[in-house]
This record gives structure tokens, sequence and C-alpha cells, in this order.
């Protein structure tokens, strides 16, 4: 069986989903991609980890009765050593894959098709079109709040919520949260809410363009299905209550303090440099001087810096993790960022100034 | 305060205080503490838990970032520190000192501990913390009060026993709580209220392994026809033959152990070394009965036993073990047989 495909579309196409392929080789299938033709005689392929699977087609020939499987990352890394925009021939024979161009062979071990697992693409309940660059601004704007490790399964994710013209991403470990929305063109019918794991957001962030182009998201019962154009990525969602993070958005708060966000975002590096390493903590002293931020560790190191702001509210001590507000000074963009308070035990609200899109709730520290 | 494990859920009643250290020297009594804790902390508020292992070795700010980070979504929260070694090395200690120097009111530190030894109870760490905590030991309940124990873990359970029945499952759980409480939960579901042995036989412990045990005493002790009903009893049943093998041969290595000694004029202590109370005494009179090598007869006999259940030489298994009962309890049940066996052909 010959197979021949173009050096470029076939390095996009398996950039795209080397992703899903297992590096931990429980199955050593998982670690392959899955070639066969799809219904117009072009290349189909598959990969998964068995959470999610990914799905990308490329221009070239493969006989109708091909279906073979083959190290998705050695594939990638035979197929990026040729020279660029050169044909590339590929034969199966037994076992074995050889892997052609100029005067270069690749002799690579299969596994048969018929071995891969398959995933059972169910229809989903609610499908809806978002362009790619905004989809990727909501998922940058929120992932970074997403749990690491946590025992409650269900923080790992990004709970995507489409109800109506809006189509909503919220994350929290438990100590923060980031909430945004992005306006959809045609309004979804009824309310669907899922949380989407880490690994799928991160691959679906990866592989999103930065322009206009549509992307059909489709949420199904159990699993979403992301359609960017040649390439489908489709993830199982976790299931479980995610926490009503509608009640811990603070509202009404009473003092507001405005400052610019690179001024903020620079005073915190510089103070991180005697922050304790093990828990980062970061004093914040607000007052009719403004804000000073200051920081020390286990050594008595301290450090201190004022900055220029705008504060409304009476004199407020509260301390933060470092980290928590650095993330979030990350992702806005505004000139000035607009922080919530009301006091040093309660949570604080973090948006852009003027207020507007994503929203960030940080809970602060026992000083 | 030092508490002990009964007194807990009273105390729990009052309130919560701010450290408790639970001294795990028996493991049932202090995952049941420890589950009281935590029932109480869920209860009174405290909503999220942070459970941390951490060793002398770990990096302790986990522990640091637990105390400090505060949950959006729940006001209060109960530390879960688990320290299985006990030694939280210089840099832990330091974290637990800080601690107990400064508690945090909205938070719950449960330090779970292994048994105390000296080394702990003077760790700079632990005396800090203990001014500030309730102490619960949770020591192994005593032989002599396990009886109590027991009675009062059936009375919750709306359970009598008989002084029999106890008797009997205090020997069967020799101390292990653990194996105690599943027997007590076993008998709940028996659905009986009045515990006799009878009951406790058919409810409790697979008596078979019980019976397994107490073949040999019964053949040592000359009682024929029981030990031959009990080891018929034991086949039928499908208890595997090497296995009741295993446990004839076993008094049978104690009996030539001890005789052999006896003779070499050690003390009894010596003597029955490995064998306790029933066993012992099954061993004493085997000993008044049989000549050294009779008994290293019986040995020869359970080896040739086990060649044949192994199907190392002819015969027939299930023979072979009421010959060897029958010897041991000083009857000769069947001459030799033939050298060919038809129904191992």
């Amino acid at each position: 069986m010959e197979l021949s495909f173009n050096r470029e579309t076939m390095t996009e196409a398996l950039q795209r989903i080397v992703g899903a392929a297992e590096k931990r080789l429980t199955m050593p299938i998982l670690g392959n991609v899955r070639l066969r033709p799809d219904e117009h005689g072009a290349i189909r392929m598959d990969t998964t980890d068995l959470e999610l699977a990914w799905q990308a087609g490329a221009e070239g020939t493969i006989p109708g009765e091909c279906d073979v499987t083959v190290s998705v990352r050695k594939l990638l890394d035979v197929v990026k050593a040729a020279p660029a925009d050169s044909e590339i021939r590929a034969r199966v024979e037994g076992e074995r894959m050889t892997v052609g161009f100029g005067g270069s062979r690749f002799s690579l071990a299969t596994l048969p098709g018929a071995d891969f697992p398959d995933w059972e693409a169910r229809g989903s309940e609610v499908v809806l079109d978002v362009p790619q660059n905004r989809l990727r601004r909501l998922l940058e704007a929120t992932m970074f709040s997403m749990a690491q490790q946590d025992v409650r399964y269900y923080l790992q994710g990004l709970l995507l919520v489409a109800s109506g013209t809006s189509l909503r991403a919220v994350a929290t470990d438990g100590h923060r949260l980031a909430l945004a929305e992005v306006e959809l063109e045609s309004p979804v019918e009824g309310r669907v809410e899922r949380i989407v794991p880490r690994k799928a957001v991160a691959e679906l962030r990866r592989n999103l363009a930065d322009d206009e182009s549509s992307l059909r998201i489709g949420f199904g019962e159990d699993q979403v299905v992301f359609e960017l154009g040649n390439a489908v990525l489709r993830s199982k969602v976790i299931e479980g209550r995610f926490p009503d993070y509608e009640r811990v958005i603070p509202s009404d708060l009473p003092a507001t303090l405005r400052v610019d966000r690179e001024l903020l975002k620079r005073a915190l590096g510089r103070v991180a440099i005697v922050a304790s390493d093990k828990y980062r903590g970061v004093r914040m002293v607000l007052g009719e001087n403004g804000c000073q931020v200051m920081t020390h560790n286990a050594d008595r190191e301290e450090a201190q810096e004022t900055i220029e702001a705008e504060y409304d509210g009476g004199p407020l001590e509260i301390g933060f993790n470092l980290g928590y507000l650095a993330d979030v000074l990350n992702v806005l963009e505004t000139e000035q960022v607009r922080i919530g308070l009301r006091d040093g035990n309660s949570s604080i609200l973090i948006q852009a100034e003027p207020p507007g899109g994503a929203r960030y709730v940080v809970m602060p520290m026992r000083l | 305060m030092a508490l002990d494990v009964a007194r807990l859920e009273q105390d729990l009643g009052r309130g919560l205080a701010p450290v408790y250290l639970l001294l795990a020297e028996e493991p049932l009594q202090a995952i049941e503490a420890a589950d009281a804790i935590r029932a109480a902390a869920r209860a009174q508020g405290f909503l999220e838990r942070t459970v941390l292992d951490l060793t002398a070795q770990s990096d302790w700010g986990p522990f640091e970032a637990a105390v400090r980070d505060r949950s959006l979504f729940a006001e209060r929260a109960l530390l879960d520190l688990r320290l299985a070694t006990g030694k939280p090395g210089k840099t832990g200690g330091d974290h637990l000192k800080a601690y107990a120097a400064d508690p945090q009111e909205d938070l719950v530190l449960l330090l779970q501990l292994p048994r105390p030894d000296r080394d702990m109870r003077r760790a700079a760490w632990f005396k800090a913390l203990e001014n500030r905590a309730v102490v619960i030991h949770a020591r192994p309940v005593p032989p002599a009060q396990l009886g109590g124990w027991i009675r009062g873990r059936l009375q919750k359970n709306d359970l009598r026993i008989t002084d029999d029945a106890l008797a009997l499952l205090v020997s069967r759980v020799e101390g292990n709580l653990l194996a105690a409480r599943q027997e007590i939960e076993k008998l709940a579901l028996a659905g009986v209220t009045e515990i006799d042995e009878a009951v406790l036989a058919e409810a409790t412990t697979d008596a078979a392994r019980f019976e397994l045990f107490a073949l040999a005493p019964v053949a040592l002790r000359g009682n024929v026809r029981h030990a031959l009903r009990m080891l018929e009893g034991l086949l039928d049943e499908g208890q595997p033959e090497p296995l009741i093998l295993w446990a004839l041969a076993r008094e049978c290595r104690l009996l030539v152990q001890a005789m052999e000694r006896k003779a070499a004029g050690a003390p009894d202590r010596e003597a029955f070394q490995g064998s306790f109370g029933d066993g012992q005494k099954a061993l004493r009179q085997a000993m008044s009965r049989l000549s050294l090598p009779a008994a290293r007869g019986l040995l020869g006999e359970a080896a040739r036993v086990d060649r044949v259940i192994k199907g190392q030489e002819n015969g027939n298994a299930r023979q072979g073990l009421l010959d060897l009962v029958a010897r041991m309890a000083g009857c000769e049940l069947t001459p030799p047989e033939p050298a060919l066996n038809p129904e191992r052909v």
C-alpha cells in the first residue's frame, strides 16, 4: 500500500493532533496516529488519550483499504525532517511503514488500525458558532484560574455556560475565580453547562487561530466537540457540580482602588524579590496616601513600594498571594484596573477600568 | 487538655478546639476519633478540608499555604495534617511552632501522629501545640477490658451477648479492634438480639478457619472419632488439602520439638515455644501417650502425604490425611496402601 502527501500540510495536521497522544504509554497504541482514507479519499488522522480525541485531515493519496497506526511523534519528526514542500511517500508492508524522501528511508513499526480505540461520536444538544480569536481571548482570560491536582476534580476544568446570546467561561481553584463572556451572533436555545477538562482546554487554546475564522462548539451529554476547519477536537466532560460561582462574586463593594495596571504589576514584581518563597504573600496598605505594597520573609528581609493610586475608602490592610494578583494583571488589557474591596477578610473584585468584560475574584490571605 | 477517645464525642459537642493532636497507637480508635472530629467540624461550618501528608523531608510550603490561603466557598476550614513518622524535622517543627503561637480562628488543625515516644513528647513543636490542643491518645484496649468494650459496642447496636459467646469472640479477635468491629458489624446484620455461641459460630468469621486450627489439638488429645469427623467436614467443605496438612504438620513439628527439648532438659517455656492455651494442653496430652520415635513417625507420615498431594507419590491424599489424623490420635486406621492405586493411574 502506498501513501503520498505533502510535507507542509502533513506537518501542520500532525502538529495539531500530536497533543492528544499519550506520553506515558499505558497502551502503546495511544501513542500512535491512525491513518485511513476519509470519504473524499484524503488522509484522515486520529489521535486519542481516551479522555480527548483529535481528528484532522490532510490532502494526499491513500489506498481505500489502508487502516494503520504509527507513532505520531516519530512520524511528525520524520515528516518535519524532509526538505520544505517536498512530496513524501510512505509504503505499508506487513508490520512496517517505510517513509522516504530524497535519499532518506525510515522504517517505522505499525499497529493495526482496527485496534485503535474508537470514540463514539454522539449527537450534540446545543451547537453554537464563535469566532476563533474571541474564544481564544475568552480562554486566556480565565484558564489560568483552573485548579491543578485538586481533589475537587470538578475544579480541574473550565466551566462553559451557553445561554441566550452569551458564552461564559468560569474557572476557580477555590481561592480565586475568573469569569468572562463572549457575545454570540445568534442565540442558542435553552441553557447548557459543561466542565471541560484542563488538558482539552490547553489543546484547544493551542490550536485556536488569532482571526475571525469560525469555530463550532457542540455540547453533548457527556462530551464537547470543537470543530476548527479541517480538525475536530472531542473531549469528555467532567461530571460533577461546579460550585455556585455567582454567590461568591462580591457586589456593592464600598471601596474602590483605581490604579495603573503596569505600575502595580511592576511594583508587585519588585517586592516579590524578598517575598517568602513558600506562600508568596504581599501586604497591601490602602489609605489617603494611596497604595503601599510590602513583603517580608523568614529572614526578616523586607521590601516596600508606594504606588500612585486613587482610593476612595477608609484605611485598609489586606494580604494576597502575589501570584494570584499577577495572573490577573497579566491578562487584563486596559491601562487602568479597578479593584473593589470591603475589608481585610473579604474577597476583592478586580476588573478593567472602565469595567466591563472579565471579572476576577481573589480571596485575601491570612497574614 | 488530654482526652481519651470515649470522652471525645462529648467534648466535641461543646465546641471545637483550635488544634487536635491525635496519637494513633491503635488504628481503629484513631480512625474513629478522626472521623468524629471531621464530622463535628463539618457540622460547625468548617466545610472545606485540606489533607496533607508530610514528613521531615517534605516541602512544608503546602502547609503554610493551607494556613494562609482562604477559600472562596467556605469561610472556615479543617486542616487535616498527617505526620506518619511523628517527626516533622527542623523546618516542619518550626512551622508547627509558629502555628501554635498564632493559630487562625477560622481554621481547625487536626494533626494525626503515630504512637508517641519520648522524643516526640519532648519536641518543642509538640509542647507548643500541646498547650493549645486537645490531645487524644488512641490506646489499644487492654485484654481485660476488651470484653467490656465489645459488649458496649454491641449494646449500641441493641445486641446482647452471653458470657460464653463474649469470651469466644474476645479470643478470636485477639485485641485486633478492627477485626472486632468487623465481627460486630456482621453480628448486627445477623438479625438477632441475643448472641450465644451458636449465633456467633454462624454469623462471624469463617468458622471453617477456626475448625482448621482446632483439628490438630483434637487429634493430639486422642479423640479419634471427633477428629476424623472434623477432618471429613473440612474436606467436604472444600478446604484445600495442602492447607489442612500444613495445620496438622505444624502441630506435629511442635510436638517433636517439645519432646526433643524436654528430653534435653529444657524448661517448659522453651519446650512449648510456639504453642498456647488449648494447643499446648493437647501437646502435653500427646506427649504422655506417644514416644519420641512415634512422634517423628508422624512427621514422616505428614511428609509422605505432602508428596501424595503434590503428585510426587502414588496414593490418595484424602486417605493419607485420614491416616495421619488417626495416627496422631493414636490409632492405626488402614494398613499401608498397595503400591499401585487405581484411582491415581
